[in-house]
């Protein structure tokens, strides 16, 4: 599909290989922006990058990046300034495992905050000054449904997920006046259609180690879910594109589009 | 610009003619669905109907309604059934005259509620059986930021387009497992691009010839909004089109989209 207004715009995806991000690439891939996917898993990347050039609009490239590693980030963002200007910034990257807070081993929570929510803080503070520099771009992240309804089996990563919205809605109050648009997807529970299809490192490799399990809790999930069925990665990724687009989502900033069947109603 | 999926889709939109309203009909329009637009103002209404036609895919048709009447309502659904399933309905019916709640003249008060409650409630009412027997339905109602926000010059209007979202996603946990979606699109101020474009009867015309009292207003809302900016009815259209689009929104309801420039930031 087609989103008008991103014709060689620049979009940096951190996590634009994975389940969520590899769609979210290939619509920017169909409306004409240049592309750089940013992962540590370049082998999924540059397969997603092959299936993005078909498109024939826009430039691709696929640049190696530990979103938990500053000097990592900062030299991937000077490289991508080599396109030009830094107009879309897609920050995808999450993960989790699975369990109740007193079951969950203490030693995991260091690294669910450094990839849920400080590689997040990071990527913005080395990305807003460019932009407000510019006076001009978009910065997307992704939070979930268990950032907006508690949820026991995710407590940690929840946590994270609710703070990314709180974190995005206040720098989007300093950034406004610069031009400068910061919003939140906010996806419900969107499982890959199979594991080939999600990057090396992706959390879904643990959550589908036990498949019998993890059909339960989906079914358990579903039961929840006023639409009564888990969510689809490439139609979640539309709500990425709606917003990054400056002639639909133009007049956006500090929001939040749940895509999650209706399992979190906002006020 | 072209949504995808609503190709044959049948739509009703009542007060499709007038100032968001008329892009959403030409937006349904371009992407290929046939449009009813129910409408007091047939004049403007048969305007829009032409432009729609101008695509050259769907067909456009007016018929003359009073929103707040039952059979009037009935009858331009019957208008969409002679094309076959009613598969989305747009309400985008509403008004104020914006006032302190103790200078409102008490008289104003069931005005108010006939003009932006009762009439969605009786659409629903009578659309909804529908779409649950077909097992399918889109149907999205227009909140406001102001039914977010307190807003002390729109207290009873706002207190109306409050309920108007507690309204749909109480009936999006009905209709879910039939299907249907519920959704709201809630704009911020949002002036037409031109007062020609809106219909005979808009109260938002009778407001903006009150050219002190806009400028009054303007200058107060204007530094809450992050963006800095009034909206703008055309991308506003957008979030109705997302969400109609089983593509891009089929995964949503009970689902706020705040098209207002960052002055309302929902959890």
């Amino acid at each position: 599909m087609y989103y008008p207004g991103l014709e060689e715009k620049n979009v940096l995806l951190i996590g634009g290989h994975s389940n969520l991000g590899q769609h979210v690439t290939k619509l920017f891939a169909e409306s004409g922006a240049n592309i750089v996917i940013w992962a540590r898993d370049t082998k999924k990347a540059e397969q997603v990058a092959t299936e993005a050039r078909r498109s024939n609009k826009g430039e691709v490239a696929v640049v190696e990046v530990d979103a938990t590693d500053w000097d990592s980030v900062e030299h991937a963002v000077k490289k991508t300034q080599e396109f030009g200007e830094l107009d879309i910034f897609y920050q995808g990257v999450g993960w989790d495992v699975l369990g109740h807070f007193l079951d969950l081993d203490p030693g995991l929570w260091d690294t669910i905050y450094e990839r849920n929510f400080k590689s997040v803080m990071m990527a913005y503070k080395i990305v807003l000054p460019i932009m407000i520099a510019q006076r001009n771009g978009c910065f997307i992240s992704m939070s979930s449904v268990m950032g907006r309804r508690p949820t026991p089996i995710e407590p940690v990563y929840g946590a994270f997920k609710c703070a990314l919205i709180h974190l995005a809605q206040t720098l989007a109050l300093d950034v406004g006046q610069y031009g400068v648009r910061i919003n939140v997807v906010a996806p419900g529970p969107t499982p890959p259609k199979t594991l080939d299809s999600v990057s090396a490192n992706s959390t879904f490799h643990d959550f589908m180690a036990d498949m019998d399990e993890f059909r339960a809790i989906e079914k358990s999930f579903a039961a929840q879910i006023p639409l009564q069925r888990t969510g689809d990665p490439e139609n979640c990724a539309h709500a990425v594109l709606y917003l990054a687009s400056p002639v639909t989502g133009g007049y956006q900033t500090g929001q939040v589009i749940g895509v999650d069947g209706g399992w979190w109603m906002p006020k | 610009m072209y949504y995808p999926g609503l190709e044959g889709k049948n739509a009703l939109l009542i007060g499709g003619n007038s100032n968001i309203g008329q892009y959403v009909s030409l937006l349904l329009a371009e992407s290929g669905a046939n449009i009813v637009i129910a409408c007091r103002d047939t004049k403007r209404g048969n305007e829009i109907a032409e432009e729609a036609r101008a695509f050259g895919k769907g067909e456009a048709v007016v018929v003359k309604t009073d929103c707040s009447d039952w059979e009037a309502i009935e009858n331009a659904v019957s208008r969409v059934h002679e094309f076959g399933a009613i598969d989305i309905l747009y309400h985008g019916v509403g008004g104020d005259w914006p006032g302190h709640f103790l200078d409102l003249d008490p008289e104003l008060w069931d005005k108010l509620y006939q003009l932006n409650f009762k009439n969605i409630l009786m659409a629903y009412k009578i659309v909804l059986p529908i779409m649950k027997q077909q097992r399918s339905g889109c149907f999205i109602t227009m909140s406001s930021v102001m039914g977010r926000i307190p807003t002390p010059m729109e207290p009873i209007y706002g207190a109306l387009k409050c309920g108007l979202i507690y309204l749909a996603q109480t009936l999006a946990l009905d209709l879910g497992p039939y299907g249907v979606r519920i959704n709201v699109v809630a704009p911020g101020p949002t002036p037409p691009k031109d007062p020609d474009r809106l219909s005979e009867g808009s109260l938002l015309k009778t407001l903006i010839e009150n050219k002190e009292l806009v400028e009054n207003l303007t200058a107060e809302i204007l530094p809450q909004i992050p963006l800095g900016k009034l909206g703008d009815p055309e991308a506003c259209a957008h979030a109705v089109l997302y969400l109609a689009s089983p593509v891009t929104g089929g995964y949503q309801t009970g689902q706020v989209i705040g098209v207002d420039g960052g002055w309302w930031m929902p959890k």
